[in-house]
């Protein structure tokens, strides 16, 4: 009888615990990357902004963006997407240049109204261009967060607004990047 | 019940607590919920589907062996069941959305059993690049094991029970997974003159949690039928069920709102059962092959009356 109950008890550890090796050894899980950075547009009389005005550069360490047990296990980063979006309410049109590491992504031009509905690369937005130089230093930024855990980008903007002055208060323009990367689990 | 099953009784009903209760245990978050939480509600959908429909196939198994179920006086029974679902070509893809704008709009991808994610490429923007993830688990059959006890018997009638809690597998990859589940039968041929068969009826439920994120419910009811040859048993029966997941977690993708809440169905609906027991005494052992939207499998070793 004891015989019994122990080969049962032994079969029944081992079914339990072979689940394990149907696991995929080395599975590359997608994992999102989103760098994202509003900048305030300051009130007043002056209708423009550049990357040296207060709350400007946004310094985002791409590690704070992932599960910290993905890091030093990412093998590829990408970019599928770059929008461009504002908050607020202002009669009138906008214009500029986002940065990357004070590289120009992309310019954006528009009325303040078509950027209250995000203008994205992949919509094919005619508001918004993006640059090489800066497309470049992204892809540059993003390969090396594969090997550099510690990795940080710089994001800024400049701009300036026509039409409704002075400018209105609680107005900020944002800048989004969709990435992805491929975190090995082993 | 003779002294030496009374004790062989005690000793495999100590075995299956003893087994349930030590496998409890709390774990930190799994890399399957890791990367699920890396889904929006709609793309999750098409890669954890298959885990719906196999897990939902899975919980339903192997309750009964026997459709004899005595009018009165006691009887207890413990079994342990192994039950596994096939996993199918066709499960271990999907047609995947891109993010809105991407073109193509839809891509093939893995799922929870593919192999590895496709990347595509955008074809109107070049250097945009997205990629599904790989899949997780690379088996043919999905597995699942569960103690359960039967009591009885009043007016033809017994209830089973069902539970388990399993650790975490492959070093923290799955969550840990508790199943408990519930029966009701009652027998009909009571009610027939000289059947040639035992017949009964049964309702069941069953709550599968597996980790945090994932949590089962489903039920059965069934018409079930056995035939007795010596220490042969023959027995069947035919099955409607209806099995659901629910998966609730926050998503970390930026494109879509970040509270997932949503439910699958499972695909099996109905489920015919074929099966084949041994009667040796106090000890059972049986096997049998369950056909519906999901082939299912399950075998198992019984003890008691």
């Amino acid at each position: 009888m004891k015989t019994k109950v122990l080969l049962w008890l032994l079969l029944f550890g081992v079914l339990a615990t072979t689940g394990s090796t149907c696991i995929n050894d080395g599975f590359l899980v997608a994992v999102n990357l989103p760098i994202q950075a509003c900048f305030s547009i300051k009130a007043g009389s002056n209708l423009s902004w550049t990357p040296s005005d207060p709350g400007q550069p946004v310094v985002i360490r791409l590690a704070d963006q992932i599960d910290a047990s993905y890091l030093n296990n990412l093998k590829n980063v990408r970019y599928y997407d770059l929008k461009v979006s504002v908050v607020g309410t202002y009669a009138g049109s906008v214009s500029g240049i986002a940065y990357i590491n004070n590289i120009p992504l992309l310019t954006y031009s528009g009325q303040w109204s078509d950027f209250s509905t995000p203008q994205s690369l992949l919509g094919g937005s005619t508001h918004i261009t993006s640059q090489a130089s800066g497309v470049t230093e992204l892809v540059r930024v993003l390969n090396l967060f594969t090997s550099n855990s510690a990795v940080t980008v710089s994001l800024s903007s400049s701009g300036s607004l026509s039409g409704q002055s002075p400018v209105p208060a609680g107005l900020s323009f944002c800048l989004e990047i969709f990435a992805q990367g491929d975190a090995e689990v082993k | 019940m003779k002294p030496s099953h009374n004790r062989m009784m005690r000793t495999a009903v100590l075995a299956g607590l003893l087994i349930t209760c030590g496998f409890a245990g709390a774990f930190a978050q799994t890399e399957l919920e890791k990367a699920l939480k890396q889904y929006n509600g709609d793309a999750v959908t098409g890669y954890i589907q298959p885990v719906a429909d196999l897990f939902g196939a899975d919980i339903q198994a192997g309750y009964y062996h026997n459709a004899a179920i005595p009018v009165n006086g006691f009887s207890l029974g413990f079994d342990i069941v192994v039950m596994g679902s096939i996993v199918q070509d066709a499960q271990k893809y999907y047609t995947a959305n891109t993010p809105p704008g991407f073109t193509p709009a839809t891509f093939k991808t893995a799922t929870i059993f593919g192999g590895k994610g496709t990347t595509i490429l955008n074809s109107l923007i070049s250097g945009l690049q997205y990629k599904g993830s790989d899949g997780i688990f690379n088996t043919t059959i999905f597995p699942l094991i569960v103690p359960q006890l039967r009591i009885g018997c009043l007016y033809g009638s017994d209830v089973t029970l069902r539970f388990i809690t399993l650790p975490s597998i492959g070093d923290n990859k799955f969550p840990v997974v508790t199943l408990w589940g519930v029966g009701v039968r009652h027998n009909i041929s009571q009610y027939l003159y000289n059947s040639p068969l035992d017949l009964a009826v049964g309702a069941y439920y069953n709550s599968f949690k597996v980790g945090d994120l994932i949590d089962f419910k489903g039920y059965a009811f069934n018409a079930q039928a056995s035939k007795s040859i010596k220490i042969l048993i023959l027995y069947g029966g035919l099955a409607y069920e209806h099995s659901s997941m629910n998966l609730t977690y926050a998503s970390t993708d930026p494109t879509a709102p970040p509270l997932v809440d949503m439910t699958l169905d499972g695909a099996n609906k109905f489920r015919f059962t074929l099966g084949v027991g041994l009667s040796l005494g106090i000890l059972k052992v049986f096997a049998d092959a369950n056909f519906g939207s999901v082939t299912n499998y399950s075998a198992g070793i019984g003890f008691g009356r």
